[in-house]
């Protein structure tokens, strides 16, 4: 029987990040995923759905969908009917300015350090991003 | 859930949640300091660069006034975030 997808809609607005955290726990949980390791889901999350709010003048809810692939945890960021923004071009020039960061830079920087894949899409007027952690195989709360 | 304690001797305790819905809260909380600071941070679980920005904010401020920010008692997790951006090396964390 396949297993029930973690995806919800949030609003675009900052307040919706305490519920963001919530819909985390609930999927680690679900998972039997160690606790732990939500630091570092929130924080990759938050700098990703932070950037849409900010940067995409859509009016749309922004998606989030969590899965597992090959062990890995994958985190895709879907934002509607908006025009194409690419975080991953402002993630290579934050790396290569790292001493001039701005704010918005330094998230980016962070998703790059914590991830082991991060994947930016546009189809259809849809900005897609997908970060995707090495999860080590670790079970259990 | 976020919370800043400002003592009158230049401490300040950090605790809980410093993401980006609680910055600008935490920017206004801080506003009014700009002398010698010690950040009690042993209790603060979680922080995003929106978080780090506030706390950037801080340190120009106070060591734009010829003073010093100390960052104390930083649990790994909130570290790595600060060395992750580089700005272990800007900061002073002990």
């Amino acid at each position: 029987m396949p297993v029930e997808a973690w995806v919800r809609r949030f609003p675009r607005e900052i307040d919706a990040l305490e519920s963001i955290f919530t819909f985390v726990r609930g999927y680690l949980e679900r998972e039997g995923l160690k606790g732990d390791r939500a630091f570092e889901v929130d924080l990759v999350l938050e700098e990703l759905f932070t950037n849409l709010v900010r940067h995409n003048r859509g009016h749309e809810e922004i998606e989030i969908d969590m899965s597992r692939a090959d062990g890995d945890l994958v985190l895709t960021l879907r934002d509607f009917d908006v025009d194409p923004f690419d975080p991953t071009q402002v993630a290579r020039q934050a790396l290569e300015n790292q001493s001039e960061l701005s704010p918005g830079g330094r998230g980016i920087i962070l998703v790059l350090r914590m991830t082991k894949e991060f994947r930016y899409e546009y189809h259809d007027r849809t900005s897609t991003l997908t970060a995707r952690l090495e999860w080590r195989g670790e079970q259990g709360a | 859930m976020f919370d800043i304690n400002i003592g009158d001797d230049g401490q300040v305790k950090l605790s809980g949640r410093l993401d980006a819905s609680q910055a600008e809260n935490a920017q206004k909380a801080l506003r009014g300091i700009s002398g010698p600071v010690t950040a009690d941070c042993t209790e603060l679980d979680y922080v995003s660069s929106a978080g780090i920005t506030v706390i950037l904010e801080l340190h120009k401020r106070v060591t734009g006034s010829g003073h010093e920010l100390r960052l104390v008692g930083m649990n790994p997790r909130v570290r790595t975030v600060f060395v992750y951006t580089g700005l272990d090396k800007v900061l002073k964390i002990t």
